[in-house]
């Protein structure tokens, strides 16, 4: 986009943040009576709702169901009212497909889906309002769905965006940002184990700015605590994406743990442990 | 009878409509349906405008545990042939997975085209909305309005739902102004006002609401929730202007209805609507004049 300063010399963004800060994040769950867990969630101006059904019988053909663990059925869609210009279909086009097959890929890397063998756990996300990072905003809106309907994961997933521009990594992208077409990473990251669930690249971005090793190695050693002290008070500019990116990863998570959500997940932990143990008992 | 009149008046967060009409509770307890209403209250429905701010008006509206939001976007586009100084509506309504598992893929594409058609139909008469005041230019340009409703939960009494969120929506549309100017060769060029609040607002007084009568056995009740749907054979929808004019009447459901029971549920139809037209618009004329100072409280509520 010709003319417009993604990031003025100050170091501020078009929205007025700085590059490694994040929009303002508010969530609810439970929004639904009906369905087993639901959650919203707006990042900013992007508004997402997540509703959860299951884990229950099949539905439809029943050769599909795995006889070792749970099918993780996804779809993705998007109001129609949702971007600027209005969209003719609110899912079925290709972009919807591959989302809904990410988030697949994504959950079933996170819900201890053995825990439930021939049965089905729907995931259904809308957007209802898109200003960039839709993918991310899901994913948490989905991860708290998931909480909320008690299905036992091995860890939450969060996600976030990020982008690069001259020379600066920015997270959290609005939707002026990512139409400017520069380089964009999405990822969703088990915090706990620091396990990537999912890690995107659009457009090319040179090797340097990437420094995997130096980035990730926060999550391979230390406590929880430690890597969270380590990372939270370091906010300057920089040019490492995927350190960017792990560090808005990492604010997301903490503001779901350590705020509304720190009880949610522990309850969800003890509850989910016991039920694991004699689960594996049962089966080996 | 007092208690059980309070008792539709649940005080919820946001904005509250309740109707219920005081002479109708009925003095024998027969009348009296699962949840405590009589057959011609609606349950508590809550109102709010202006939820998605991507959109020219929008309105979401809970109804039980019936969730709606109405998102309308004005596109500039031509006039229809035979109405060439006219804009027009387009419906489109979406039944998302989110509310049940079956409307999953292409599951809920039947539903929606009925309740779009029906929309359609209600709408389809020159008194519920000013048509020409959409167009811009006779035969080249005009506003087209694309209503399009999310259903995000289901529990019963859509398409009441759905057409007071309509009618909400609408009336917080807000289209910018625009000004056509011809130069000396005659091409004609569309200006648009710099002033973000400098737009044109639709007169919704006579958009109708859609007043779904449900019979379960000789009676007739008005905003029946999940269960009273599966009870009742059949239902006549019929949708009411707030003067209680009928625009358009449909029978719904696989059973049959009795000529008579037909007028009876018209009756009550018009006398229920006005009431739900009368608190519908004060709510609606309330929320307006708080301004932009209001607190949204969209989901997060």
């Amino acid at each position: 986009m010709a003319g417009l300063e993604l990031l003025s010399d100050q170091g501020y963004r078009v929205d007025g943040r700085r590059a490694g800060e994040l929009r303002k994040i508010q969530a609810r769950m439970g929004v639904f009576a009906q369905a087993d867990g639901s959650a919203y969630i707006e990042q900013g101006n992007t508004k997402a709702l997540a509703v959860v059904y299951g884990p229950h019988e099949m539905r439809g053909s029943r050769s599909r169901a795995l006889p070792d663990r749970a099918l993780v059925n996804c779809q993705y869609s998007m109001a129609t009212f949702s971007t600027g210009e209005r969209k003719r279909r609110p899912h079925g086009d290709r972009k919807a497909c591959e989302m809904g097959l990410q988030l697949r890929q994504t959950f079933e890397a996170a819900i201890l889906t053995q825990l439930y063998p021939r049965s089905q756990i729907d995931i259904y996300v809308q957007v209802l309002q898109a200003d960039g990072g839709n993918y991310a905003a899901c994913v948490n809106a989905a991860t708290l769905a998931v909480l909320d309907a008690g299905i036992p994961m091995r860890d939450f997933v969060c996600a976030c965006s990020a982008g690069f521009v001259d020379g600066t990594a920015l997270a959290d992208l609005s939707h002026v940002e990512e139409a400017a077409g520069g380089p964009q990473l999405a990822l969703a990251l088990l915090p706990a184990s620091g396990q990537l669930a999912l890690l995107e690249m659009d457009a090319r971005l040179h090797e340097d700015h990437l420094q995997q090793g130096t980035a990730l190695s926060p999550f391979r050693d230390g406590s929880f605590e430690a890597r969270k002290h380590r990372w939270a008070p370091h906010r300057g500019r920089s040019t490492l994406t995927v350190a960017v990116l792990i560090r808005a990863v990492f604010e997301i998570c903490m503001t779901f743990q350590f705020k509304k959500y720190k009880k949610v997940y522990r309850d969800l932990l003890k509850r989910c442990q016991p039920l694991a143990c004699h689960l594996t008992h049962y089966y080996v | 009878m007092d208690i059980l009149v309070q008792m539709s008046i649940l005080p919820l967060m946001g904005f509250c409509l309740a109707v219920s009409s005081r002479h109708m509770v009925s003095k024998n307890l027969e009348d009296l349906r699962v949840d405590g209403r009589g057959c011609e209250d609606y349950r508590c429905a809550e109102v709010e405008t202006d939820v998605v701010s991507n959109t020219s008006g929008s309105a979401r509206v809970k109804l039980g545990h019936t969730d709606i939001l109405v998102g309308v976007k004005a596109e500039m586009g031509t006039p229809r042939l035979e109405r060439p100084n006219e804009g027009y509506l387009e419906f489109f309504v979406d039944c998302s997975a989110n509310a049940t598992p079956e409307f999953e893929g292409r599951g809920g594409d039947d539903l929606g085209t009925e309740i779009a058609n029906t929309l359609y139909r209600i709408f389809n008469n020159k008194g519920s909305i000013d048509l020409t005041a959409l167009c811009i230019s006779p035969r080249e340009h005009c506003w087209i309005l694309y209503v399009d409703v999310l259903l995000l939960e289901c529990g019963g009494n859509l398409f009441d739902a759905i057409s007071i969120a309509v009618k909400a929506a609408l009336f917080n549309t807000s289209i910018p102004k625009v000004r056509v100017l011809e130069d000396e060769e005659g091409t004609k060029d569309i200006e648009l006002s710099d002033d973000p609040y400098d737009c044109i607002r639709l007169n919704v007084e006579n958009v109708p609401c859609i007043i779904t009568l449900s019979k379960i056995g000789y009676r007739h009740v008005v905003d029946a929730t999940l269960q009273e749907e599966a009870c009742s054979l059949a239902s006549l929808l019929v949708s009411v202007t707030s003067k209680g004019v009928l625009t358009c009447m449909r029978k719904v459901g696989k059973g049959s209805l009795d000529p008579e029971s037909i007028f009876e549920m018209m009756e009550t139809g018009k006398r229920v609507g006005k009431v739900l037209h009368a608190s519908l618009q004060t709510i609606l004329q309330k929320e307006e004049n708080l301004g932009p100072k209001r607190q949204k409280v969209g989901f997060l509520g």
